[in-house]
């Protein structure tokens, strides 16, 4: 019997996949149908079936993820995302289906699953591909006022300025105070986005209007829709200027 | 410089910053005045220094108090003011260092003092002037070429919603994912299948019809986001709730394209779709004051490290700032216990503009 288990976090394309494999496959048995990575994961450990058609976007664990934690159990993605199907596909040379699935293709797929002899894909492979795909880099910067939590993105972030105890985050709206230290946002932040001009100053360059020398020989840094100008380390000059 | 002055708060940033230079040139300056009084009137020269030094180091503190009560920039007539105060307190101090009080002997015997002090002006009106002229005139081509850069980047800003906007119509994952599940129901649930379809229609007329015009409406921008939401519905089952609540008075405002449909689009898929348990998505319109609040809430996972940064986010704050300037606000915040806030604040009265 071809055991299979079907995850799909859109409940009604996981119950039609269903319908249909049983349609077009006679000896077929969908033994599992899940909406989410954690229950696949389980259900693929509980089971051990021999099929598991997997969408790639799922709350939980991704599909991809999945995938990685499954022993003998050979994977078919099933997803609208082209790009994550083809990456998919070269890494780990298991079948991959775009949604809508037309039966044409699907009967190719099961086809194609009843010929092939069962190697296990690459899915190690895959997956350290996929993490490194991952953004490393910070996105969000929380900072509490009270009872709420403003949630800042790093794009609408124009500097931050080392204080005391604190440090602060400046937008063009408003100033703000978070406990994390210039260093640790340094190793934090895209390095493509956020220079350092000043031992307690990092700047968002996108907001970098113009570097500007003035009569002393101090550089300054201007920025796009803000009247705050920011002096430049003597140490970081030459950093900037090649940018 | 160094750890020392970084404990002494009452100092402006700026000494933190190089301000060493300016004490320096002052100095020079004050020294280079003292020798030539000193030769001219053939006076002590420790005195004419005494009083250089402590005229030249008062000024230069008083103007340093005055820049922190304007955060750091001065107005010229700030600066001008600056310049008698410190010569009284100046020579209040060197007399207090045991130099002759030139302020007292210029207000005793101001006839006697004229010399000295047209000498002293002599030497500084060519040298401030040189630095008020060289700073005017920078501040004058910087401010052409920046408002020149300004309107370059509005025009663009403007050119790459309307560019997101054609290609929002037609986003293929959100179009593919629903003609999957209207394709999944037709054998099975055909009327459910109609009714998804309906909502696409109505989603798809709306955008085409907004493509043809700058603004729209409320009303309008809220009907093509009950079709979306509609939509994602249907798609996620039971994982999604909705909740959209406007006054009928409210939805004639207008109202650009593209500021509120990109947040709900980011509620379904960074908060409700990564979400096990799905959860809900509330959008409310407000009148505060002469803005329209529009909040868009979701019960989703919320923005932690993982979310990705949203590029959405960064269209809206360019397309706010193009169109309003500092009075568009787009703010987020984290929802209790889990989820995000979005609240968009756009003025109300410069709707006309957008024309």
């Amino acid at each position: 019997m071809n055991t299979v288990l079907i995850a799909d976090d859109e409940p009604q394309l996981a119950l039609d996949l269903s319908r249909r494999l049983k349609r077009c496959w006679n000896d077929v048995e969908v033994v599992a149908v899940v909406n989410n990575g954690l229950q696949a994961v389980s259900e693929l450990r509980r089971l051990n079936p021999r099929y598991a058609f997997l969408d790639i976007r799922m709350p939980g664990l991704n599909g991809l993820e999945v995938a990685a934690v499954a022993e003998s159990t050979r994977i078919v993605f099933v997803t609208a995302y082209e790009e994550y199907a083809v990456a998919a596909f070269e890494a780990s040379a298991v079948d991959y289906l775009v949604k809508p699935v037309s039966n044409e293709r699907l009967a190719q797929c099961i086809l194609k699953l009843q010929q092939s002899s069962p190697n296990r894909a690459d899915l190690a492979a895959l997956l350290k591909g996929l993490e490194q795909a991952k953004p490393a880099h910070l996105a969000w910067v929380h900072t509490g006022a009270g009872n709420t939590t403003r949630v800042l993105s790093v794009a609408e972030i124009l500097y931050f300025q080392a204080g005391e105890k604190y440090t602060e985050v400046v937008t063009c709206e408003g100033r703000h105070v978070i406990r994390t230290s210039l260093k640790e946002l340094l190793r934090r932040l895209d390095p493509e986005q956020f220079a350092q001009i000043h031992r307690s100053t990092i700047v968002n360059l996108g907001f970098v209007e113009r570097l500007e020398r003035d009569v002393l020989g101090r550089s300054l840094v201007h920025l796009k829709n803000h009247p705050d100008v920011l002096p430049v380390g003597r140490a970081y000059v030459s950093l900037f200027r090649q940018m | 410089m160094g750890p020392r002055t970084n404990s002494l708060p009452i100092l402006p940033r700026s000494w933190r910053q190089g301000e060493h230079r300016v004490v320096l040139l002052v100095l020079a300056i004050c020294t280079l005045a003292a020798l030539l009084s000193a030769k001219a009137h053939s006076s002590s020269v420790v005195d004419e220094l005494t009083i250089s030094y402590s005229i030249g180091l008062t000024s230069y503190g008083v103007l340093q108090i005055v820049r922190l009560f304007f955060r750091g920039r001065l107005p010229a007539w700030g600066l001008v003011m600056c310049i008698p105060a410190g010569f009284l307190l100046g020579s209040k101090v060197a007399h207090l260092l045991g130099a002759p009080d030139v302020a007292a002997m210029m207000f005793r015997n101001p006839k006697a003092m004229r010399g000295p002090i047209l000498d002293t002006l002599m030497i500084m009106a060519p040298i401030t002037a040189f630095f008020l002229y060289y700073s005017h005139s920078r501040l004058v081509s910087d401010e052409l070429e920046r408002e020149r850069r300004r309107a370059a980047e509005a025009l663009h800003a403007e050119t790459a919603a309307r560019l997101a906007l054609l290609q929002a119509q037609i986003e293929p994952h959100f179009l593919f994912n629903t003609l999957a599940n209207i394709h999944s129901l037709i054998a099975e649930d055909p009327d459910k299948a109609g009714l998804i379809l309906e909502e696409l229609n109505a989603y798809l007329r709306t955008s085409l019809r907004r493509t043809r015009q700058p603004t729209s409406t409320l009303g309008e921008e809220l009907e093509l986001i009950e079709a979306l939401l509609a939509i994602a519905a249907a798609r996620l089952g039971d994982r999604l709730e909705y909740r959209v609540s406007a006054s009928q008075e409210l939805r004639s405002q207008q109202m650009p394209p593209l500021l509120l449909q990109p947040l709900v689009e980011n509620a379904i898929r960074h908060g409700i779709e990564p979400a096990i348990g799905g959860g809900l998505i509330q959008i409310q319109v407000s009148q505060v004051k002469d803005a329209l609040e529009l909040t868009v809430t979701d019960t989703g996972v919320g923005l932690n490290d993982e979310a990705p940064q949203g590029v959405g986010l960064a269209n809206i704050r360019a397309r706010l700032s193009s169109l309003y300037g500092s009075k568009g606000q787009l703010a987020l915040y984290a929802n209790v216990p889990h989820g995000v806030i979005a609240k968009l604040l756009i003025p109300i009265e410069t709707h006309a503009r957008l024309q």
